[in-house]
């Protein structure tokens, strides 16, 4: 029944996007063009800069989709928001309007609309037989409709959505959030992504990535910092710098923010030595400590020596990464809860007695407040009457400028270069919303379907949304699908103090072998994506495309010749060696008795993977990972097991012994420091307890290579050292990364309205944009 | 119940070959009984239909199926473009999202869920058999530590005590099993067991056995517990059924560390997002949960007609 | 009977503490500590491991954990929950109860009456069509693979018909503005039930005590008077649709368990009513003439009760046990949710208290079912 309706409801969609695609090709292209489709996006690409953000949205470049896309969001734009949009749309519309042709068009369009019997043969029937139809036409109308029915269902004619109270951005979270003590979500035990969600509005810091193009830009800060410099004070010698702040940004209160509060923060941490992300932000090694010069100046002082004596510097990752972005709490607040913390026994119960406090009537400085959480059901936050940014307006410029101009404060900032030429980017800061409503569900199931049946307009899916969610959605009325890479990697590990894992020739052998593209495009259909560097492509600034790619491109014989080859001239030797079907297509007979280079066996390796339970995905490569590397003659076993289970095993004291090869996840920073985090031998478990380099790895060059990267002071230098990093990583390959996952949100168009949509790490890597989504 | 009353001084071998020839004379009445309740004969049937299933699918999986493509695990349709893919004639019940045949992992299952519910209901019942007629006979301090025991085993709330066990150590089918087959065996089954144990002990062919000299292991073993053999038996049906229930609801919370079953072909389903697409795509849910409820149903059902004849109070004259 | 119930109370007391014993075993057994969930994260240097660890106490040694943690069990103190840092776990448990405990209650009423009713007739046609459709149909509710039937229902009825909200147990637009929290709203109607089940009762006890039945309609009056009353006081609190919304979020789940639970007590009655009927009082009155449905209600399902009503008793304390599956299906966040959340997010504070609680409860069940023996036995009294 249900399917039915679903089907006409596509049928149209389908039927309205054709009659609003002729629309707009007929409108900006009056003369027939030899190739409509690629000359009407060129049009509208140079008159929308909107538009240009929706096609370059698709990365895939599937040039029909993104007309359709192109022509249904120029007349939406056109339908809702006349006032808003560009003098071109509104003139490049009124001329479609114009055209008797496009009236047809639409008038088809609603014909079809008021008749959901039509089929899709009998609406092409109709734009033809309007005289609308050019061939070419026809033929990208048929590829819209496939790539529609397949990919994206976007309702066209959105209903009139009734303004219902004021405007309340609602979300749809699966798990409870943990805490609204923000010392306790940022650097103790409340840090889930879902307390990240609820709180992302909270705070601020002195500097901040840019919107969409993560520049590194100031916030608090009034400017971007000079160069450390080495400065002696009282006899000891210091890197210091001098931050000035902006005047005039209030607490949720009412109260300045000044100086004294960052200093009142970092003195915090620093005291009460608190963990975690606090920990990192404000790293002890480094920081020696900040002072307030006056009210809006603020002195950063670090320490020019380690404890033993050798010179360092703070590199990126240090102070712009690090204490740049920690963020900022409120002293007149806190000072009297810290206070009263400190009297709380030990370190730990110091600490304990921070985080249990409940913050009733905390002030913030971000665009929210907190207003109610009923436990299980819905956590709200209300927007700040007096946020300072409220109402700013950022503009991006093709050539890298960066402008910001803030009515409240009275302040424009311009940066990287002269505001001038194409803008990319320009969106006025909210909230623009009056409270945000986040609906707790009990899965992720209850979640989708709340946002198909309207209860919510957007879902957070850290999990990842997987097919069959991205097929319900794209069956379902008024709901969009917006696809960005993210920056996380799924890879396997080696244990490399052990053999056979410690011949760098064996782990190129395992990596042959292993068929990411045949794992990822057709028993993952698309749903992940292929990793070789240890920094995702989707962290473009950092990434390296041309490192070593073993295997990449071979066929299942050419795999297994090549890893034979690979062993052999390490100096492993097969009793049997794999023999490959004539077809190509399977392994006839296995390897084995395959012998180390000192002549003993490869005994029985395991590979520790997250059961189907838990990550259905990374099962499934284990076990063609088990199975190709069984037809090479590795004897493996994988061994399925819960989360905690394999932390545990990885945490435990004879990792060193009892390891052999894991698959687990990382979802990364994006400044690539945690390459040294996660392999340097200082970070192996047995010389840094806790350490999180559990497979062992230790190569004095890359030891050396990696750490430099913590001194690094320019990005041009840290990019050049990342990039060498990626590529001694891909031929060592400590790490085998595997794939990673792009980040699908799911939202309702007709509700909501985001700034722009293309970004790593997706809507949801901006906790929902709540500062800057419009609500309708 | 089918007890004989006489031939204490017999000795063993004749003693059990008296017993075959009752016991096969029963169950021929037994039989007529038990088809005369109907609901026992459907599950009978549905039971059959499984087993045949569960032993096919080797035999395919040797002739007609490849290995590369009906591997229930790590098999994959490459005929297919689209994945989960509708049923067609080379996949009778299409293909789950990870491309695999959806009647491959289902026969393929059948197989592990008998395997479990046999399994679990065989510790549960040597278990339960032994503790009930142990404590029966014995009496005294026996009695009341393994009754005590029983009283954790009730007390314990089994779905929580599973959740728990597996969400933190780690299960697989065997253990699960072994869970289960002793929480129920110390547990319900035993204490059922014992008061059934009570009315044998006080026979008076045990008291004459006592006084021909026999041992109370022999005793024990010899005369009280084949006579709790078919209320045993009873309580297998009913143990399977738990135990494929259990297996299916920690698969499909994801709990469980197995590589293919009932339960987790729905939990796969559950995590790719197909779960609510009832009608769209029918061969992911269908097949694996109506396998569930009748394999679970059908042994319940065979239990509830043997109750019919074992419980004399329920037994039709 | 006073010293039964003594000996009884006393075996509780030990069996409570082997089960606790038994609950340390557990969650020692797992391998790992809640510091490697946390620090699974780049950014977390490795001393904040360490700290977290004494933050949690987990390097204390184990026969010092044991005793805190009897000891901590029986004074009600579960320590810190993780998952909720830095509530407590018997506060996390105070709110999650209530939510459980009504939903379940109503549940297991609605099923225990759908229960008795049909096993009453099933018993009674023994050997007909009826029984055998009745019976099939139950049974295979009952083994149900109850997570399918939870979503089949909302399906249907919530997401297709739209009759019914589709999980969770409030409508946070109706909330947000709400003067109270749900949990007043909760304790507010467990209230109500037992204020309308203590009316039951003494209604019961009344007519017993005078010796002489009371009309149905007498009484039926009388019932549908307190509720009117009830009713009344709900609607002038002002908090009466708040209630109202959690009564349409309960309607699915509360069918979902009657549907799923009924054959349970259904079943049972038929055998308890097929032995009552064997007995020789039956037949003597069948022998007086009385009509079927009499002998029926008055004289054989009156004294099959007795272990229906016991099992009634256990079946309220497992429903506790069985609510993981409901309340995850339906993303009611009782007890039953918390307990999966808290082991799969090894969270073991919470997963210990959660676990505790619902042994407690099946435990506390246990000696209720006893008294309620030994009073509605006639024999085991006096």
């Amino acid at each position: 029944m249900r399917s039915v309706s679903y089907w006409k409801i596509a049928i149209v969609a389908i039927a309205a996007g054709i009659g609003l695609f002729a629309a707009a090709a007929c409108g900006s292209e009056p003369a027939p063009a030899p190739a409509p489709a690629e000359v009407d996006m060129e049009a509208i690409t140079a008159a929308v800069e909107r538009a240009v953000e929706a096609s370059t949205a698709s990365q895939e470049g599937m040039a029909e989709e993104m007309s359709s896309q192109i022509a249904d969001e120029i007349a939406r734009m056109a339908a809702q928001n006349p006032a808003l949009t560009a003098d071109q749309v509104n003139a490049m519309i009124a001329e479609a309007v114009s055209q008797s042709q496009a009236m047809v068009a639409e008038q088809i369009a609603e014909m079809a609309a008021q008749n959901p019997g039509l089929t899709r043969d009998e609406i092409e029937a109709l734009v033809r037989g309007a005289g609308l139809s050019r061939e070419d036409i026809a033929s990208v109308v048929s590829d819209a409709v496939d790539t529609a029915m397949a990919e994206m269902m976007v309702e066209p004619t959105p209903e009139p959505v009734e303004a219902v109270g004021p405007p309340i951005y609602q979300m749809g979270i699966f798990a409870e959030p943990i805490t609204r003590n923000f010392w306790n979500y940022y650097g103790g035990p409340g840090g889930s992504v879902w307390t990240q969600y609820v709180m992302a509005g909270h705070s601020a810091s002195l500097y901040g990535y840019s919107d969409q193009r993560f520049d590194w830009v100031p916030n608090v800060a009034s400017a971007l910092p000079a160069d450390l410099a080495k400065e002696t004070v009282d006899g000891t010698e210091y890197w210091t710098v001098e931050v000035p702040m902006k005047q005039g940004i209030l607490w949720s209160d009412g109260e300045e923010l000044n100086a004294e509060d960052f200093v009142f923060t970092v003195n915090t941490v620093l005291d009460m030595g608190l963990g975690s992300s606090w920990a990192s932000a404000v790293d002890s090694a480094f920081l020696e400590r900040v002072e307030a010069v006056d009210t809006y100046t603020l002195k950063v002082y670090f320490k020019t020596t380690d404890k033993d004596g050798n010179p360092q510097t703070p590199g990126l990752s240090v102070w712009q990464y690090g204490l740049g972005f920690m963020p900022i709490l409120a002293e007149h607040y806190w000072a009297s809860v810290v206070e009263e913390a400190k009297g709380a026994g030990d370190e730990a119960a110091q600490v304990e007695a921070l985080f249990a406090h409940v913050p009733e009537g905390e002030p913030t400085v971000g665009g929210f407040t907190f207003s109610k959480w009923e436990p299980g059901a819905f956590f709200e936050t209300e927007a700040t009457a007096n946020y300072a940014y409220k109402g700013a307006m950022v503009t991006q410029y093709a050539n890298g400028a960066y402008v910001e101009e803030i009515p409240r404060l009275g302040v424009t900032t311009t940066l990287f270069g002269d505001a001038a030429g194409d803008t990319v980017l320009e969106f006025e800061q909210g909230p623009h919303v009056d409270s945000t409503l986040f609906s707790i569900y009990g899965n992720q199931d209850a979640a989708i379907l709340a946002l198909i049946s309207g209860d919510v307009d957007y879902v957070f899916n850290p999990l990842g949304l997987e097919k069959g969610f991205q097929d319900r959605i794209n069956n379902a009325e008024d709901v969009r699908i917006v696809r960005n890479l993210d920056n996380g990697m799924f890879y396997m590990g080696f244990n490399t103090r052990k053999g056979p894992m410690s011949h760098k020739e064996f782990r190129q052998a395992v990596s042959t072998v292993i068929d990411k593209e045949f794992v990822t495009q057709s028993i993952l259909q698309g749903a992940a994506i292929p990793m070789y560097a240890m920094v995702p492509e989707g962290n473009a600034l950092w990434h390296n495309a041309d490192v070593v790619k073993y295997g990449q491109g071979l066929d299942r014989t050419q795999r297994m010749t090549q890893a034979v080859e690979l062993l052999k001239s390490a100096g492993f030797t097969f009793e049997q060696e794999p023999v490959v079907s004539e077809d190509g297509l399977f392994v006839e007979t296995q390897g084995s008795g395959l012998k180390m280079p000192d002549g003993t066996d490869v005994p029985e390796l395991e590979l520790v993977a997250p059961s189907p339970g838990y990550d259905p995905l990374r099962a499934n490569f284990a076990i063609w990972i088990e199975r190709w590397m069984n037809d090479l003659g590795i004897p493996v076993r994988v061994n399925l097991a819960g989360f905690n289970v394999i932390v545990g095993k990885l945490f435990s004291d004879t990792v060193a012994e009892d390891l052999d090869m894991w698959i687990l996840g990382w979802s990364l920073s994006l400044y690539p420091d945690y390459m040294e985090n996660f392999l340097h031998s200082r970070n192996a478990p047995e010389n840094r307890e806790g350490g999180l380099n559990w497979g062992g790895y230790s190569n004095p060059d890359f030891d050396t290579l990696s750490f430099n990267l913590l001194s690094e002071t320019t990005i041009e230098g840290a990019m050049t050292s990342v990039r060498q990093l990626q590529e001694f990583l891909a031929e060592d390959l400590p790490y085998v990364p595997l794939f990673t996952v792009p980040k699908l949100d799911s939202y309702r168009p007709s509700r909501l309205d985001f700034p722009y949509t293309t970004v790593l790490g997706g809507i949801e890597g901006t906790s929902g944009m709540q500062q800057v989504v419009v609500t309708k | 119940m089918n007890e004989p009353g006489y031939a204490p001084a017999m000795g063993d071998a004749s003693l059990w070959r008296v017993r075959l020839g009752l016991a096969a004379g029963s169950v021929r009445e037994n039989w007529a009984l038990f088809t005369k309740t109907r609901i026992g004969v459907i599950g009978l049937v549905i039971i059959g239909l499984y087993a045949l299933l569960a032993g096919a699918h080797p035999i395919l999986m040797n002739t007609v199926w490849e290995e590369r493509v009906y591997d229930p695990v790590v098999g994959y349709a490459f005929d297919e473009t689209r994945q989960p893919a509708p049923p067609s004639l080379s996949h009778p019940l299409g293909t789950d999202p990870l491309g695999r045949d959806v009647l491959s992992q289902l026969m393929f299952s059948a197989r592990t869920e008998f395997l479990l519910g046999l399994l679990a209901a065989v510790v549960t019942v040597s278990i339960g058999t032994t503790v009930g007629a142990v404590s029966a006979y014995f009496g005294g301090i026996i009695d009341t530590l393994l009754m005590r025991l029983a009283d954790i085993m009730i007390m314990m709330p089994g779905i929580s005590v599973l959740i728990v066990l597996s969400a933190l150590i780690g299960v697989d089918h065997l253990e699960l099993a072994l869970i289960i087959g002793i929480l129920s065996g110390f547990g319900g089954t035993g204490v059922i067991l014992k008061s059934q144990a009570l009315s044998v002990v006080v026979k008076p062919y045990v008291e004459a056995a006592r006084i021909a000299g026999g041992g109370p292991l022999h005793i024990v073993f010899v005369h009280v517990i084949p006579n709790l053999l078919p209320l045993s038996f009873l309580y297998m049906m009913f143990t399977v059924t738990g135990a494929i229930f259990s297996e299916a609801v920690l698969s499909f919370l994801g709990l469980l560390d197995v590589r293919m079953s009932w339960g987790l072909m729905i939990h796969t389903t559950e995590s790719a997002g197909y779960l609510l697409q009832v009608a769209e795509y029918w061969w992911l849910i269908f097949p694996a949960s109506l396998s569930i409820t009748l394999l679970c149903s059908s042994f319940y059902l065979v239990g509830r007609s043997m109750d019919e004849i074992v419980n004399p109070r329920l037994r039709r004259s | 009977m006073t010293s039964y119930l003594l000996t009884r109370t006393a075996q509780m007391g030990l069996t409570l503490f082997v089960f606790l014993s038994l609950v340390f075993v557990i969650v020692n057994a797992q391998p790992g500590d809640v510091s490697n969930f946390y620090s699974l994260d780049p950014d977390i240097p490795p001393e904040t491991r360490e700290k977290m660890q004494d933050l949690f106490g987990i390097n204390e040694p184990l026969w010092k954990q044991y005793l805190v943690h009897v000891r901590n069990a029986l004074s009600g103190n579960f320590g810190v929950s993780f998952g909720h840092y830095p509530r407590t776990v018997m506060d996390v448990i105070g709110e999650r109860l209530p939510r459980t405990v009504v939903l379940f209650l109503t549940a297991t009423v609605f099923s225990f009456y759908m229960g008795f009713g049909l096993g009453k007739i099933i018993a009674w046609r023994r050997g007909g069509w009826t029984e055998y459709t009745t019976t099939l149909g139950g049974v295979t509710l009952y083994t149900v693979f109850t997570p399918w039937f939870g979503l089949m229902m909302i399906w249907l009825f919530a997401f297709q018909a739209g009759w019914f909200p589709i999980g969770k147990f409030l409508d946070p637009v109706i909330w947000r503005d709400a003067p109270t929290d749900a949990n007043s709203v909760f304790l507010r109607m467990m209230l109500s039930a037992a204020v309308m089940s203590a009316a039951a009762v003494a209604m019961f006890a009344i007519s017993r005590r005078l010796g002489i039945g009371l009309p149905a309609p007498v009484r039926a009056l009388a019932l549908a008077g307190v509720a009117a009353a009830i009713g009344g006081v709900w609607l002038v609190s002002g908090i009466g649709h708040l209630a109202w919304d959690i009564v349409r979020h309960m309607v699915l789940p509360v069918a979902t368990l009657t549907l799923i639970s009924f054959a349970g007590t259904m079943l049972l009655t038929r055998n308890s009513m097929l032995e009552a009927m064997r007995e020789d009082y039956v037949t003597a009155a069948r022998a007086k003439g009385l009509p079927e449905a009499k002998v029926r209600d008055r004289h054989v399902a009156r004294n099959a009760l007795l272990p229906v009503v016991t099992s009634f008793v256990f079946s309220l304390a497992f429903a506790v046990d069985g609510s993981v599956i409901i309340e995850s299906v339906f993303s009611w966040p009782g007890m039953g949710q918390t307990l999966v959340d808290a082991a799969i997010n090894e969270d073991l504070p919470l997963a210990i208290g959660a676990f505790v609680f619902v042994g407690l409860f099946v435990l506390i069940a246990h000696l209720v079912a006893d008294l309620l023996y030994v009073y509605l036995d006639p024999r085991l009294r006096g």
